[in-house]
């Protein structure tokens, strides 16, 4: 009877005030059962063959730990995701026979198969590379390209849909430095797309420094001197002009690693954020005159809450509960956990990450890839985080530690917590890899996201998203006309039963990837969508009424009413 | 002010009334169900005077910068003065060399402390405590291989004894000979004595300095098991299961320790560190901020608290409290970059932007030389040998005018470089902007004269 009492007590309580166990979430934001966020790899049975090098022979030079990335991209423009995978090079002291690994790219094919069309697209070339990022840089209505790499940036210019071609001499993009994360934006909203490109440390070859003593480890980047992050301006015609200087860019504070294009202040103007690994982060705030001042030490992100400079890898922003505002979290080293910033209210923000139940769950691991995405369609911004140690002799090291970690998936429980949901994700989550590159993107266009993830070296993995979640969706594709073909900059509100969320169309974010421009939301239980407005980069305002969700609406510039 | 008030649950702030009558009724139905009603334990928080900051703190103006550690560096050196000036006289004296050593290794003076201790054991070459000694100092000054002879000799002569394989440990581990540190460790728990219950202890604290923490519980839990009722052996063994997220086991083996040495300020700073985590399933900020405090009452110096708690109030939106323990924390580290940054968030929160930016600008100087400082020092760990790495660590710490940091380097520099003109340059400099004159001794040291 004791018992009984007692167990009748709990049940009241606990039905009373909608206790939750983290690990075990019961109910969605909207009140719906949740069912698990469940991810299937298909890379090996789609025909994405790719094994990424990272070119290591036992030199231990620091880039061959850091990469490396790639892109959803739909080159061909026939609706679907195409998969672009960057690879590293042999150094040239260590030429193995045969071909050299190169850069891949997989078209896909619709029938959940891709086919390796890297040599009929120009882009089956070697470089030493690290990430891409996708724009239109001439409104031609292609996606171009843009590799980055060690004392190597590419352009590529896509040629209708069936080759690249480099056409970086002529666009007079010039970058010696050792590129990792970059991002299209048009910052000073002409309708051109420009170009940011994250630049890590000054390293070369000759420059190498011998870390440890008898046995050679992996540098940290203090070892190294910092590099500019540099900022390319669209000048029509296909060429540039370097404005990191005029822009107020220019600095020797930064080992940049992240980047995610994000408006903070919503005033229009595209800002960037940078994560730096031990430096300060920067907030860039676009003044929208053409220059940017660093706002990241005043609204409190740069640093963490004791003052320290954090390993800042992956970045990304999103939506977190219908506020306007985004939060931002960005990826770091052992024991120190991500952090996460909700950056509605005015600044300076406080690191609540601890409270979110981030940090701590992701504190043993080493945190490079890192994507916002509503992965169960409930309305709330999920987070995904790729992990893996730099130093492949960890485990000797650092007992408990490994090269090789597991992703994790974090589902937003809709008051700015997170339960750490990766137990049930699938072993495409769950199996150790040295995770760096991470991009969501939804290649099957069933409304679910996927993830591509990309290891130091290794095969990729490509996640179909499997979740049995009965919430419905809206992805919406941007073309502007009188802005940038993209869209990028435009700022988007969806309005489902009386619920707004927001979204920001943007190249950028994540590590060294570049994931679905479209912009996908999850309505949970909600069966239209009542409204959409986007205010382009050009100023235009317009809305578009009653969408029907459960489907992908091509919204154009110029075609919706004017508000 | 801070004052004790009767216990509040930690959700009570966080959730509406319901939720707090409900927490209370679960209580009750665990208790019921279990068949005990009777009071809580001490600290469990059910029955205890909680020790809480309230709004009505009176918050003091933010100490100024300090100006640097010059005046301090040369009183704490010129103590010594007598001892260089007899050295050469009496190289052959026991108890002045026993002394000056000692007086050495505490001020900070490492080229006076190991020319003592060397001195020491050139008299009394098979006395290992001075051999012991000595080696410490070498793997200050950066003479690994020095030191790793000194305690492989050491742990030859007394293999029971854990100060050799400690002391070699940390020497091979500034050769950056990582696995042979962990092997010499291991190596050492293997030779102790089983009921070397302090030999564990110090063991373990090296396995929790090299973050390999399932060897630390190991160890810790040795000590442990060895001296159940020893504060120290039980806060070790607490703090490694913690970091190891057994957290319910450190909660209660620390409530334990504090209930039985309410004064232990360690076993207090870990129970409120325990508390606070997130993790914990019986977390308890209102706890926490009540041991912290406690701390801080006992070691009013005690920053680490002071910043953990701080940024418990910065995390529940209690400016005001928070700003009045970052003024505390800046009264004993008033260069504190957190403590700056933190002060500056908590006024901007709580409306007062001129002492929020003018807090705030402070911080970013600040930030900016400790980002430089964790730049020159993980160089100088790169290569603990490399003399110009420790020369610009030494640089960095005078341009801040922190002496006595740069103290340590520029001595290993001297060290690992005697005849180095840039290092004799960088000693003068400091000699000069300091007050004292070390430099001199040093070189007669080293010429032998």
């Amino acid at each position: 009877m004791r018992t009984a009492i007692a167990l009748w007590l709990i049940l009241l309580g606990t039905a009373l005030t909608g206790c939750r166990s983290t690990k075990q979430p019961a109910t969605s934001p909207t009140g719906l059962p949740q069912s698990p966020i469940v991810f299937h790899d298909v890379a090996g049975t789609s025909g994405i063959d790719f094994i990424r090098t990272n070119g290591a022979f036992g030199k231990k030079w620091v880039p061959e730990t850091m990469g490396g990335g790639g892109a959803f991209i739909d080159y061909d423009r026939d609706g679907l995701l195409d998969v672009l995978l960057i690879n590293s090079d042999w150094w040239l002291p260590n030429r193995l026979p045969g071909s050299r690994p190169t850069m891949k790219l997989y078209r896909n094919l619709g029938n959940g198969k891709f086919d390796d069309v890297s040599k009929q697209t120009g882009l089956d070339v070697p470089i030493q590379g690290m990430g891409a990022a996708v724009g239109d840089f001439d409104n031609d209505g292609f996606d171009d390209l843009v590799v980055t790499g060690v004392h190597d940036l590419r352009l590529f210019k896509n040629e209708d849909g069936k080759r690249f071609s480099n056409v970086t001499a002529k666009s007079g993009i010039v970058n010696h430095g050792w590129s990792t994360s970059a991002a299209w934006l048009d910052y000073d909203r002409d309708g051109k797309l420009d170009l940011f490109v994250c630049n890590y440390v000054k390293w070369t070859i000759a420059t190498d420094v011998f870390c440890g003593v008898k046995i050679k480890t992996y540098c940290e980047p203090s070892v190294f001197q910092a590099d500019s992050c540099r900022l390319y301006r669209n000048l029509g015609s296909g060429k540039f002009a370097d404005e990191t200087n005029a822009s107020g860019l220019q600095t020797n504070k930064s080992k940049a690693l992240g980047v995610c294009i994000l408006d903070f202040d919503q005033d229009g103007w595209p800002d960037i954020f940078v994560a730096n690994d031990l430096m300060p982060n920067a907030l860039y705030r676009n003044t929208g005159k053409g220059k940017f001042t660093d706002i990241g030490l005043e609204t409190g992100m740069a640093v963490s809450e004791s003052g320290i400079s954090r390993a800042g890898m992956g970045v990304d922003s999103a939506d977190m509960g219908a506020t306007g505002r985004h939060a931002i979290s960005i990826g770091n080293f052992t024991n120190e956990g991500l952090a996460l910033y909700d950056t509605s209210g005015p600044p300076p923000y406080i690191d609540a990450s601890t409270k979110a139940g981030t940090n701590l769950a992701s504190a043993p691991y080493v945190t490079f890839g890192l994507v916002f995405s509503d992965l169960d369609n409930d309305s709330q911004s999920d987070l995904v985080i790729t992990n893996g140690h730099i130093a492949d002799t960890v485990s000797i090291t650092h007992r408990g530690q490994t090269y090789e970690q597991p992703a994790q998936v974090f589902r937003n429980m809709g008051d700015l917590t997170f339960a750490d949901v990766s137990a049930q994700a699938g072993a495409g989550i769950t199996t150790p890899l040295v995770g760096r590159g991470l991009a969501r993107g939804d290649f099957d266009n069933d409304g679910r996201m996927d993830l591509l993830l990309i290891p130091n070296f290794g095969p990729c993995r490509l996640l179909r998203n499997e979740s049995d979640s009965k919430n419905s969706w809206i992805t919406l594709k941007l073309t502007g006309t009188k802005s940038n073909r993209n869209g990028y900059g435009a700022f988007v509100v969806i309005t489902a039963e009386g619920k707004k969320q927001t979204g920001l169309c943007r190249s950028g974010s994540g590590y060294l990837t570049a994931s679905d421009q479209r912009l996908h939301f999850g309505l949970g239980t909600a069966t239209g969508v009542e409204s959409v407005q986007i205010s382009w980069p050009s100023g235009l305002k317009e809305t578009w009424k009653d969408l029907q969700p459960g489907r992908q609406h091509d919204l154009v510039e110029g075609s919706g009413t004017k508000s | 002010m801070i004052r004790t008030d009767k216990p509040k649950q930690p959700m009570q702030r966080n959730r509406v009334a319901l939720f707090a009558t409900l927490t209370i009724l679960l209580a009750l139905a665990v208790a019921y169900a279990s068949g005990f009603l009777g009071p809580s334990s001490p600290t469990s928080g059910s029955s205890l005077e909680l020790t809480r900051a309230g709004d009505d703190v009176v918050l003091a103006d933010p100490p100024p910068l300090s100006g640097g550690d010059a005046a301090e560096t040369r009183e704490r050196l010129r103590l010594l003065d007598d001892f260089r000036t007899e050295y050469w006289a009496r190289q052959d004296d026991r108890a002045y060399l026993v002394a000056y050593a000692r007086r050495a290794a505490i001020t900070k003076d490492l080229i006076s402390a190991h020319a003592a201790y060397k001195g020491l054991v050139r008299l009394y070459p098979s006395d290992p405590a001075y051999q012991d000694l000595l080696g410490q100092i070498d793997v200050q000054l950066g003479l690994y291989s020095e030191a790793a002879e000194l305690f492989r000799g050491l742990t030859r002569l007394r293999p029971e004894n854990v100060n050799g394989y400690i002391g070699l440990a940390q020497a091979l581990y500034g050769m950056g000979q990582r696995d042979e540190t962990i092997k010499t460790l291991e190596e050492a728990s293997r030779s102790l004595l089983p009921a070397d219950a302090m030999g564990h202890l110090f063991i373990g604290r090296e396995f929790e300095k090299l973050i390999n923490y399932p060897s630390a519980l190991a160890e810790s839990e040795r000590a442990w098991r060895a001296m159940p009722l020893d504060p120290v052996a039980n806060v070790l063994y607490a703090r490694i299961l913690n970091k190891l997220r057994r957290i319910s086991e450190a909660h209660i083996l620390l409530e334990k320790v504090v209930a039985a040495h309410p004064d232990n300020v360690p076993a207090r700073s870990t129970l409120a560190q325990v508390l606070d985590n997130p993790l914990n399933p019986r977390r308890n900020p209102a706890l926490a901020e009540h041991h912290f405090l406690e701390v801080l009452k006992r070691a009013r110096t005690n920053t680490e608290d002071a910043r953990s708690l701080g940024l418990i109030y910065m995390a529940q939106g209690r400016y005001k409290q928070a700003a009045f323990i970052f003024t505390l924390m800046l009264a004993s580290k008033p260069n504190s970059a957190a403590a700056r940054l933190q002060l500056s968030k908590a006024y901007a929160k709580l409306g007062n932007s001129t002492l929020g930016k003018a807090q705030g600008a402070i911080a970013y100087r600040l930030i900016d030389r400790d980002t430089r400082e964790n730049e020159l020092g993980a160089r100088r760990s790169e290569k603990p040998t490399g003399v110009p790495q420790r020369l610009a660590l030494a640089q960095h710490y005078m341009d801040h005018r922190q002496y006595s940091l740069a103290l340590p380097e520029l001595q290993a520099a001297f060290a690992l470089a005697p005849q180095s003109p840039e290092v004799r340059k960088l000693q003068k400099e400091f000699d000069l902007r300091v007050g004292v004159s070390l430099a001199p001794f040093a070189a007669r040291v080293a010429s032998g004269k």
